[in-house]
C-alpha cells in the first residue's frame, strides 16, 4: 500500500472523449487529504471525472497520477485499487444477495482473503451506515435509501486512503444525510475524499474546496467560502418577483429570494449560501470574477 | 450511520496471494450456483437418474432383449450428466457470470482483475463435474461388479472404453458451465445462455443423424460435445466406431478453449496474446484428437437389429 503524500491526485490537462463528444476538457486537478465537493450541473462531466479517478476510465489525453501511482500501469493500477473506495452513481446488485453478502462479495474482489476478517470488515462498515440489523435482508427488499447505504458500506472497506463517491447521499434521509457527514469527516482526517453531489448543502455542511465543473471543465477550484463570498450583495429577499434575477424562487414566508447582480425594487440584502453562489457562477455573468480564483 | 464504529480496517500486508483471492471469490460464487434453481433442478434429476439407473429394467441381468423392448441400453447413461449437468450447468453459470457483472463499476474499481474473476466462475464449473463424477462412478462401479449382460452394448466395449465413456458425460458436465461464463463473458444478450444450450441441443441430435459408417458421419458424431455412444430403435442398431479415448482429449481440448474464451475477455496487451498463443495451440490439439478419435479405434456397428447380437 503507498503511503498517503500531501497530493493524492494529480491531473494535469486530462481530457476524456466518447466519440466526437467531450466529456472533459483538458482538466487540471489535484486532491489532497480532506473532504473536496464537487458540483456542477448534469452533464458536467463530474462521473465521468470519478470514472477516471476509479481507474474504470483511461484518458484520452493527459497525466493522471493518483496516490503517486500511474493508473494507465497495470500494477499501478492495482496497487491503486487496494487503496480505493468508489461509490459509481448507479450501483447494481447481483440478484439474490443480501446487503451482508454484497458487501462481503465485494470485500473478496478487494482481496480480504480470510474469511473470519473479511466477515469481521464488512459488519464494521455495515454498522457505519447503520445497515448491521438490515445485513440478512434480500437488497431487492431494500429501500433505495437503504441500497444506497450498503453500497457505501462498501466503499469503506478497508478505510480507503482515496475515497470517491459519486452522489452518496441521493435517496438518504436527512438523519441519515447527517450521519454520512460525521463518517465522512471521520474518514478525511487520514483520506482524501471527493464527493460529487447536486447537494450544495452537504458540499458547505463538509468540505473546506470545492471545484465546480461545467461542460468538461473547471469553472471554479477554491475555498467554498471564497466562493460563497462572492455572492455577498448579490442575494436578496423582496416581496416580489425579479424578471433581471439570474435565479429567483419563492421561500416558504411567501417572499422572493433573488440571486441578482442589481437589488430588485423593494429587496434587502440576505445571507449568501453556497447554492446562491452556484447559481451565481451558473448564471454566466460572474465568469470574470470567477476566472482570477480558478486554481 | 455512527462515527463511533470507525476503525481502520485490517491492512493490505494481511492480503495473500492471487490465487487464493481466485479461491476466495470463488466460494462466494459457489453460494451463488447453489441458489439458482435450474442448477437445483438439474441435480435433482440427475441424482434421481444416477440412483435408479443401475436398477432400470435394461440393466438387469434377466431382462431379455427383444426388438420390442430393447430400445434403450445402459449405454444411455453418460449422456444424462451431459444433459443435465451440461446444459442446466450452462444457463445457471451463464446467468451467475452475468449477475456479478450487474455489479459495473464497483466491480470494475476492485483489485481483482476480471481474469481472476474469470478464473473462478471457471474454478466453480467443478462443483457440476464433481457431482456428474460421483454419479458416473456410482453407476460404473454399479455396473462393473454386476453387469448388466443382457444389455446390448455394454460387452462390446472393454473396461478402458466403459470408462472413458464414463468420463465423456463428466467432462460435458463441467464443459457445459464453462461455456455458459464464456458465452455471459462475450455475448450480452439476455436470452444467450438460453440460445446456447438450444444450439447445443441441435448439435447432439444432428450427430445421431448419421447413423452410418461414413467418415463424415463418425466426424459430426464425435464432434459433439455429448452424444450417444450407442442407439437403438426397434428396427435398428447402431455403435458408434472411433476411439473413447481420443473423444475425452478432444472434449477435454473444448473445456479448456472455453475457459481459455472465458479467461480473454477483458484482457489486453500482453496478457490478451499469451491466452491467444494458448487458444490456438489448444485448439489445434483438440482438432487432432477430434480426427484421431474419428479415425482411429473400433469399428463401430450399424445395422438392422438383431437380437443375438
Amino acid at each position: 500500500m503507498s503511503t498517503i503524500s500531501s497530493t493524492s491526485v494529480m491531473f494535469t490537462g486530462v481530457t476524456r472523449r466518447y466519440g466526437n463528444s467531450t466529456a472533459l476538457d483538458h482538466v487540471d486537478l489535484s486532491l489532497q487529504p480532506g473532504v473536496t465537493g464537487l458540483l456542477g450541473p448534469n452533464g458536467a462531466g463530474k462521473t465521468t471525472l470519478l470514472r477516471l479517478l476509479g481507474t474504470v476510465l483511461a484518458p484520452t489525453e493527459g497525466r493522471c497520477r493518483i496516490l503517486g501511482l500511474d493508473p494507465g500501469s497495470h500494477e499501478d493500477r492495482t496497487e491503486i485499487r487496494r487503496s480505493l473506495g468508489y461509490l459509481p452513481q448507479e450501483a447494481g446488485y447481483p440478484r439474490g444477495f443480501t446487503a451482508f453478502q454484497f458487501v462481503d462479495y465485494v470485500a473478496a474482489l478487494k482481496e480480504w482473503t480470510d474469511r473470519s476478517q473479511r466477515h469481521a470488515e464488512v459488519r464494521r462498515v455495515l454498522a457505519l451506515v447503520g445497515m448491521e440489523e438490515l445485513a440478512g435482508t434480500k437488497m431487492r427488499r431494500l429501500s433505495g435509501g437503504q441500497r444506497r447505504r450498503v453500497a457505501l458500506a462498501q466503499a469503506f472497506l478497508g478505510s480507503p486512503e482515496l475515497l470517491v463517491l459519486d452522489e452518496p447521499t441521493n435517496g438518504l434521509d436527512p438523519e441519515q444525510r447527517a450521519s454520512l457527514r460525521g463518517v465522512l469527516s471521520d474518514l478525511a482526517r487520514r483520506a482524501t475524499v471527493l464527493l460529487a453531489t447536486h447537494q450544495t448543502e452537504d458540499v458547505a455542511a463538509l468540505c473546506e474546496r470545492v471545484v465546480v465543473l461545467d461542460s468538461g471543465r473547471v469553472r471554479y477550484d477554491g475555498p467554498v467560502r471564497e466562493l460563497v463570498a462572492q455572492a455577498a450583495g448579490r442575494v436578496w429577499l423582496a416581496d416580489e418577483e425579479s424578471p433581471s434575477a439570474l435565479s429567483s424562487w419563492r421561500v416558504g414566508t411567501g417572499r422572493y429570494r433573488h440571486v441578482a447582480h442589481e437589488a430588485p425594487l423593494g429587496a434587502e440584502l440576505a445571507e449568501p449560501t453556497l447554492e446562491d453562489a452556484y447559481l451565481l457562477l451558473r448564471g454566466g455573468q460572474a465568469d470574470d470574477a470567477v476566472a482570477g480564483m480558478t486554481a | 450511520m455512527s462515527s463511533a464504529v470507525l476503525v481502520p480496517g485490517v491492512p493490505s500486508t494481511s492480503r495473500r496471494a492471487s490465487a487464493e483471492v481466485v479461491r476466495s471469490i470463488a466460494r462466494i460464487e459457489v453460494r451463488r450456483l447453489l441458489h439458482q434453481p435450474v442448477f437445483l433442478v438439474a441435480v435433482f434429476l440427475f441424482v434421481l437418474m444416477a440412483v435408479t439407473t443401475p436398477f432400470s429394467d435394461y440393466a438387469n441381468a434377466d431382462y431379455v432383449v427383444t426388438a420390442e423392448n430393447g430400445t434403450e441400453t445402459n449405454l444411455d447413461w453418460p449422456v444424462v450428466p451431459a444433459f443435465f449437468l451440461g446444459l442446466g450447468g450452462l444457463i445457471a453459470m451463464n446467468r451467475v457470470a452475468k449477475g456479478a457483472s450487474r455489479t459495473g463499476d464497483v466491480l470494475e474499481a476492485a483489485p481483482a482483475t476480471k481474469l481472476q474473476r474469470s478464473l473462478a466462475l471457471c474454478l466453480v464449473c467443478l462443483v457440476p463435474a464433481v457431482v456428474a463424477f460421483a454419479g458416473a462412478a456410482y453407476v460404473f462401479v454399479f455396473w462393473m461388479v454386476d453387469p448388466p449382460l443382457q444389455a446390448m452394448a455394454w460387452t462390446e466395449f472393454t473396461d478402458t472404453q466403459l470408462f472413458s465413456i464414463m468420463v465423456e458425460g463428466v467432462l460435458a458436465a463441467v464443459g457445459g458451465p464453462l461455456l455458459g461464463v464464456a458465452v455471459a463473458r462475450w455475448w450480452r444478450w439476455p436470452t444467450a445462455g438460453a440460445i446456447t444450450a438450444v444450439a447445443l441441443i441441435l448439435w447432439a441430435v444432428l450427430s445421431s443423424v448419421y447413423r452410418d459408417s461414413s467418415w463424415w458421419g463418425a466426424l459430426i458424431h464425435h464432434s459433439s460435445p455429448f452424444a450417444l455412444a450407442v442407439f437403438n430403435t426397434e428396427s435398428s442398431t447402431w455403435a458408434q466406431g472411433g476411439s473413447h479415448h481420443w473423444r475425452v482429449a478432444y472434449l477435454a481440448g473444448l473445456c479448456l478453449l472455453a475457459a481459455l474464451a472465458a479467461c480473454a475477455h477483458g484482457t489486453t496487451g500482453e496478457q490478451r496474446r499469451q491466452l491467444v498463443r494458448v487458444s490456438l495451440a489448444v485448439g489445434g490439439l483438440t482438432v487432432i484428437a477430434l480426427l484421431l478419435a474419428t479415425f482411429t479405434g473400433p469399428e463401430g456397428h450399424y445395422g438392422p437389429w438383431n437380437p443375438l447380437w
